[in-house]
Parts: structure tokens; sequence; C-alpha cells
């Protein structure tokens, strides 16, 4: 069980006002850009996410293992309906 | 008559996040699907209904958000003047509860020294010179993870398993490629998130699992925001005849709170704004023999710049309409009605975001709004406003 460093970025911020981002149940950060976190090496894991903002607010993520992207979110909206919206995606570093 | 449809259960080896030898749980889902299919279109009760989930592109407000400090220089030479803002964000999470700050801090000065009274933006009309503004704007409340709860779990990841079906069956005769990033919010080129795809694909699930993730009916927000103007202002003393200058300095201070509704796009903010503005008297020109046959004049604001203090307690009310197939914001007001302490004065505006831009976004509409203010003598005069405004995006803030 080797655990690795990984590192989430939020870029692309267009109208969410702040975000708070959890890995399993670590918090990684509230209104952050760059959240360092580690996970074990060939193991699926979930990064989760909660924006705030307005309806239709996006932010992109990306989690890099060193230089390389190994999970992305292109456009992570908030719901036409609500002011606030949830996310997840499958995190398996290498 | 077709009754499948053939979309390989070799799918997810086109999706990059979910690629491996088992099946995923998306390929058990287009199993699913195609056998629902199969029932459904032997009934012929296929829902053929198509929602576009076009986000509706929001505020283009500048947001500053950073791990540290964030220093920026900006300067340009049409408005000579330079900028230097310094932002910090960040936060902290306890058991759900969160807490988030943003922290602003822009210093504006101009290149010449001028005294021209083109007002900088966002400061309200203040006259050109040295600008200070701080902020700093804070939001409170709680989110859930359906994950720590294993009724909430299993419900949770049911909800996501028909909004998959049902995209699926949406979307039958696409691309199975275009079909994985449309329908496996796992996808890596998926565009949304699990919130819009459920919205979209499954809105009854939607409403639970919403409320599992904010479990709180509000979202507490505030903060300050202070501004401060230091400014020459040339005037035309009468007296003394000469030409002269006076520095003054104006702030405008605004504290204000609020809530936002987790379950509508509403909010309520209340604000108390403090404000010490100068402006410049109109002109005159007075000329005065210097000898017998000439005459000198001189043009300039008649006396020192004048002072205006207000003390502005402010509601308001924004919420956007939502409706159509896609549930696009179409409709969005923002009534505020304020109360001027200082010179007994009351305004009501009506702003009503009717019109969208080329993203979507409502940046433009109609203004109502009536002011009723009272005169040195007390006589009160009530004026009713109607106009057009443009680009100014709607936010829910």
């Amino acid at each position: 069980m080797a655990l690795v460093n990984l590192v989430c970025k939020v870029s692309e911020v267009n109208g969410v006002e702040t975000w708070v981002f959890r890995h399993e149940s670590a918090e990684l950060g509230v209104r952050r850009t760059e959240m360092p976190f580690q996970a074990e090496a060939g193991v699926t894991t979930r990064l989760k996410w909660w924006m705030i903002g307005n309806p239709g607010g996006s932010i992109k993520v990306e989690v890099f293992q060193g230089d390389r992207l190994i999970a992305k979110r292109l456009r992570s909206a908030i719901p036409n309906t609500k002011p606030a919206g949830f996310d997840s995606i499958p995190i398996k570093p290498e | 008559m077709r009754n499948t449809i053939f979309i390989p259960a070799t799918l997810a080896l086109a999706n990059p996040a979910v690629a491996q030898e088992t099946p995923t749980p998306f390929d058990n889902e287009v199993k699913l699907a195609n056998e629902e299919l199969a029932k459904e279109r032997a009934n012929d009760k296929v829902d053929e209904q198509v929602h576009s989930g076009i986000a509706n592109g929001s505020a283009d407000r500048a947001l500053f958000a950073a791990d540290g400090p964030q220093l920026e220089v900006s300067a340009t030479e049409e408005d000579k003047k330079g900028t230097l803002s310094w932002a910090f964000s960040g936060g902290s999470i306890d058991k759900g509860a969160f807490k988030s700050d943003s922290f602003l801090l822009q210093v504006s000065t101009a290149f010449d020294g001028s005294v021209d009274q083109k007002p900088l933006f966002g400061l309200k009309g203040f006259a050109n010179g040295t600008d200070v503004s701080l902020g700093y704007t804070f939001f409170w409340g709680k989110i859930g993870d359906p994950s720590s709860d294993t009724v909430q779990s299993e419900d949770a990841a049911a909800q996501k398993k028909i909004a998959i079906r049902n995209c699926i069956k949406r979307n039958i005769g696409a691309d199975p490629k275009d079909i994985a990033k449309k329908c496996d919010p796992d996808h890596a080129d998926f565009d949304g998130s699990e919130a819009t795809f459920l919205e979209e694909y499954n809105p009854k699930g939607f409403e639970r699992v919403y409320g599992y993730h904010f479990p709180e009916k509000t979202i507490k927000f505030g903060g300050i925001k202070v501004t401060g103007n230091q400014a020459k202002y040339a005037y035309f003393d009468k007296v003394a005849f000469v030409e002269n200058s006076d520095t003054k300095f104006g702030y405008e201070a605004t504290i204000y709170g609020g809530v936002l509704l987790t379950e509508s796009p509403t909010s309520f903010t209340g604000s108390l704004t403090a404000s010490r503005k100068y402006e410049a008297n109109d002109p005159i020109t007075i000329c005065q023999p210097i000898n017998a046959t000439q005459t000198q004049c001189i043009t300039g604001p008649d006396g020192a710049a004048s002072r205006n203090k207000a003390l502005i307690g402010a509601f308001e009310v924004r919420h956007a309409f939502s409706f159509g197939k896609d549930n696009k914001a179409r409709l969005a007001v923002a009534p505020e009605i304020s109360y001027d302490i200082e010179n007994k004065a009351f305004a009501v505006d009506v702003p009503l975001y009717l019109f969208p831009d080329n993203k979507g976004a409502l940046k433009g509409g109609v203004r109502f709004g009536y002011t009723n203010t009272k005169d040195a003598l007390g006589k009160r005069d009530g004026d009713f406003q109607l106009g057009l405004f443009f680009a100014v995006p709607f936010s829910i803030f």
C-alpha cells in the first residue's frame, strides 16, 4: 500500500463563489485553487466537492500526479435551478 | 420494430477514467438500459423528450481565490492610473460546517496627479486620484456527504443509476462513445457535474440527493467593503479672485449580511453604507479690470468642492426564475428598498433582468425606480424613474 502525492487544481472559475473539496473522508480545503493530498496507488477512490454560487456557475477541476493529469472535470457546474451544486470524480493514481 | 439498442458492453474501454477489464457500474447500467428499453419499446412508451441542459452562464464578476496572497499590478496608459491588488482567500471546515473567507486590498492612483473628475470603476463616482479599497466576504454553511450514511449512500447511488439509464435511453441511436461521454459522470470528458446530470435525467431523485448534500435551508454570507479616496479639487475663490485648490478625503464603507436559500436561487441581503463624497461646483467665469485697457478673466468651479454625506440602510431580495425545458434562468429580479438616515430620503429600485447575452447569462433589462428626497426647506420631492440597463450581470449575491 503505497501512498502517492497528488494535487487537485481548481481553475476557470465562473460564477462560483466558494467551494469545498474532500477526498474520501479527508477535507482538502475551502475556496483553495491548489490542494495537495495523498491517495493509494492502484486503488480507485473518489474526489468530491461542493460549490456555492450562481445557478449555472462552474469550475474546472484537474488532479495531477506529478506532471501527469490523472483525472479531470472540464466544467463542473451548479444546476440552473439551485444556488449550489455537488460533484465527484474517480481517482486512480499509479 | 426495433426493440433493443446496441450499446456495446465494452463501451467503458472508450472511457479512460473507467477503463478496466472487469465490467464497470456504467457497463451494468448500459445492460439494464438495454433491457428496460426493450420492454418500453414493446409498449411504445419511449420517452422522446430532449433536454438541452445548457448551464446559465453566470456572473463575469472578478473572483479572487488563491492559496496564498496574490499580488497584481496593472497600469493603463489610457486612464493614466496604476492599480495594485492583493487578494487572499481560504476557509475551514469541521464536521461538514464550512467557513469561507476572501479578502481584497486594492490601491489605485493617477500617474499625472490630475484632478480630472472622471469616476473610477466600481467606486461609485469617486474622483480620480488615489483610491484604497478594502473588501472582506465570508460564507458560512453546512454540507453533507451521502457516503457517510448508509441509507443516503444507497439512495444516492440508486438515483444516479436511474439517471444513467434515462440518459442512455434518451440518447438512443447516438454514437456509443458520445453516449459514454454524456451519460457516464465518471467519464473523463463528461461535461457538467453529478448535480446537473441528476437534475436533467432524474429530477425527482435530484431533489432528494441535493438535500443530502445541503442539509440546511440557508447559507449565511456577509462582509465589509471600505473605499477611501484622496483627490485634489481646483476651484475659483471669488473673494480673493484667485485659483485655489484643496485636497479632500472621501470614503464609502458598507457592511452587509444575508442568507442564501439552498433550495432555490434566492437571497436576502441587508446593508448599511456610510459615505462622504466631494463634488466640484459648477464652473463660473469672473472678469476684473487689471488696468485701463485690459481685463483678466478666470474660469473655475465656484468655490471649494461640496461635501455630501450619507448613511443608507438597505434591504434587497434577489431571485432568478428558471423555466422552459432546459430550466434555464430566464428572468431575475433584485428589488431593493433603501433609506438615507442622514438626508431623510428613501428609494425603491427594481431591476428586472430580461435579456441574456450570447452565453445565456442575464445581463440586461428594465429598471423601475422611485426616489423621495427632502430639500433644505423640508419639502419632500418624489421622482419616478424608468430605464434600460445593459452589461450588468445578474448575480444571486
